[in-house]
C-alpha cells in the first residue's frame, strides 16, 4: 500500500480508539505517554509519534498536518518531517490502525 | 505489581456450535449457574480501575446472553475496548445495530472453512451460511471486523483457497490460528494434529496472502506450538496480563487452569477483582520465577516465555510445574515427538456424514471426534 499523499486525510481506523487518559493504576505518565486501542491490542506512543497521531482526525490533509508539526518542531527541515510522518503513518496503516 | 491489560469473559458456555477443536473445558458451567447481569458489570467497573484496557466477551456463544447489548454498554461506560468473540448464530441485523449503539467495538467472526459442506461438518451443524450473509451486515457497521479461521489437519490443504474466500468478506483483520490442544480440541487431538507438510505449506500461504493484501487486511497467524522448538508464552505468563472469569464467576489465570489439580479459583462473588489479582492463591501460584524447575530456571528465555504453557505441562506430563513439554531443552520433549509420530499413522481426512439429528450425527462422527456438547441445567 502507498504512503499518504499529500491530499490523504489521515484517521483512525474504524475500531481505533485512544484509551481514556484516567487510570489510577497506569505505570505511565498520561502527560508523556498516550495509548490507542485497537482490536486485541494496544499500541503506546509519545513525542513526535503522538504528536502526528493526534493530528489524524480525519479533517487535516498532510499538507496541514506537516505544517502543524512544523510549528511544534521549527528546528527540523520540514522534508525530514515529511518523511517521518509519512513512514510512520503506513506502518499504521499496514497494521490497520490508520486510514487514509 | 502492574495490573492486568485484559480481561476476558466468558459470559457463558451455552453455543449453538459443536466445534471439534473448542478449547473450552469438558466440564461445563450449567446456564442456571451463571453470573448475574449486576455481578458481570460489577467486574467490568473493578477490571477498568484496575488497569485492565480490553474486554473480550466470549463463551460459548455470547449472543445466547439476553443481557449481551446491556453488557457491552456497562463495560463502555466504564472506559473498557469490548471485542466480541462469536459464531455469529444468534445475531440479526437490529441486534448488530443495537450493540455497537452501545458502544461495541470490535467483532471478531469464526470461521470453519471455506467450503460449506466441510465447514458445517467441522462446526457440527449448519452456520456457515448465515456466516457469510452476517459478513455483509458486519461491513455496513461503524465496527472493526476480523475473521478467524482454526486450522488443523482437515482443512489446510485448502488454506488458499480459505483465505482468498475469507478475503471476499473485506474484513479489517484476519487471524489463521493453529488449534491450541486443551478441552475438546485436547480430546480430538488425534484427528486435527497437522503433518509437517501442512505446517511448512501454511507458512507459505500465509506470507503469500500477507503481502497480497498488505494495507487492506491485516494478517495475523497463531502458529501450532507442538511443531515449535521452545514454547508460547502462554498468556503473557502466568497471572501477568489477563485474567478469565468462567461462566461461573471462577477468575482463572487462562482458559485451561482448571485441569490443574489442587488449585482452588476464588469467584468474583465472593472478592474483588484487584484481590484476586493481588493476593489469591492460584493468581500467585506460578507467578515470577520461584516455582521454575531446571532447565528454565537458568534458561535466559525464562524471561520470554516464563516456562511455557503450566496447562499443557499438566495435561501431557501430569505435573503443573514442569517446563512446557513443547521446548526442546525440556527432559520430556520426547512426549511431543510421539504426539505428533501418532498422526502421520492415522487416517487423514474425516468424511462428513449425514444424519437426521444431532445425536445420529454425533453417533455417526464418533470414529472420527467428539462434538462439543452443551453444558447440561442438573
Amino acid at each position: 500500500m502507498a504512503r499518504p499523499q499529500d491530499a490523504s486525510l489521515p484517521r483512525l481506523a474504524v475500531g481505533c480508539k485512544w484509551a481514556p487518559l484516567e487510570n489510577p493504576e497506569a505505570e505511565f505518565d498520561p502527560t508523556i505517554e498516550a495509548t490507542v486501542l485497537f482490536p486485541e491490542g494496544a499500541i503506546r506512543v509519545q513525542g513526535t509519534g503522538r504528536a502526528i497521531l493526534e493530528l489524524c482526525d480525519g479533517q487535516r490533509n498532510m499538507l496541514e498536518i506537516v505544517a502543524e508539526l512544523q510549528k511544534q518542531y521549527i528546528l527540523v527541515k520540514a522534508g525530514l518531517i515529511r518523511e517521518e510522518a509519512d513512514q510512520f503513518l503506513e506502518k499504521l496503516q499496514e497494521k490497520r490502525i490508520v486510514d487514509y | 505489581m502492574p495490573g492486568p491489560l485484559a480481561l476476558i469473559a466468558e459470559v457463558t458456555h451455552r453455543c449453538p456450535l459443536h466445534c471439534v477443536y473448542c478449547s473450552n473445558p469438558l466440564q461445563m458451567t450449567a446456564a442456571k449457574a451463571e453470573l448475574a447481569t449486576p455481578d458481570w458489570v460489577r467486574v467490568f467497573q473493578q477490571a477498568a480501575k484496575l488497569g485492565v484496557l480490553h474486554l473480550h466477551l466470549t463463551g460459548g456463544e455470547p449472543l445466547v446472553r439476553p443481557d449481551l447489548t446491556e453488557l457491552v454498554a456497562a463495560a463502555n461506560r466504564f472506559g473498557l475496548y469490548t471485542n466480541l468473540i462469536t459464531s455469529g448464530l444468534g445475531m440479526t441485523e437490529p441486534r448488530l445495530k443495537e450493540l455497537v449503539g452501545a458502544g461495541l467495538d470490535h467483532i471478531q467472526l469464526s470461521f470453519q472453512d471455506s467450503q460449506e459442506e466441510s465447514a458445517d461438518w467441522i462446526a457440527g451443524t449448519k452456520a456457515h451460511a448465515r456466516k457469510v450473509e452476517l459478513s455483509r451486515i458486519i461491513q455496513q457497521q461503524r465496527v472493526a471486523f476480523t475473521v478467524n479461521l482454526v486450522v488443523h489437519r482437515q482443512n489446510l490443504d485448502h488454506l488458499d483457497e480459505t483465505i482468498r474466500f475469507l478475503e471476499t468478506l473485506r474484513p479489517d483483520r484476519m487471524e489463521i490460528a493453529h488449534v491450541q490442544y486443551y478441552g475438546w480440541a485436547l480430546r480430538n487431538r488425534a484427528t486435527l494434529m497437522p503433518t509437517r507438510e501442512q505446517v511448512d505449506q501454511a507458512l507459505l500461504i500465509v506470507a503469500e496472502a500477507q503481502k497480497r493484501t498488505a494495507g487492506k487486511i491485516r494478517i495475523d497467524s497463531v502458529v501450532p506450538d507442538y511443531y515449535a522448538r521452545y514454547p508460547k508464552a502462554c498468556m503473557g505468563g502466568w497471572g501477568r496480563q489477563l485474567v478469565l472469569i468462567d461462566p461461573a464467576g471462577r477468575a482463572l489465570p487462562c482458559h485451561a487452569a482448571g485441569v490443574i489439580p489442587g488449585l482452588s479459583f476464588d469467584n468474583v462473588k465472593d472478592h474483588s477483582l484487584e484481590w484476586i489479582w493481588k493476593q489469591s492463591p492460584a493468581f500467585q501460584k506460578f507467578r515470577g520465577e520461584d516455582w521454575m524447575p531446571e532447565p528454565c530456571r537458568s534458561c535466559d528465555r525464562r524471561t520470554e516465555d516464563f516456562g511455557g504453557c503450566r496447562c499443557q505441562a499438566m495435561l501431557l506430563l501430569g505435573n503443573a510445574a514442569a517446563t512446557d513439554p513443547v521446548c526442546q531443552l525440556s527432559p520430556d520433549h520426547h512426549v511431543m515427538e510421539e504426539a505428533l509420530r501418532t498422526t502421520q499413522v492415522l487416517p487423514v481426512f474425516a468424511q462428513p456424514v449425514v444424519a437426521d439429528s444431532f445425536r445420529e450425527f454425533e453417533h455417526a462422527a464418533k470414529d472420527w471426534w467428539n462434538y462439543r456438547l452443551n453444558p447440561i441445567d442438573k
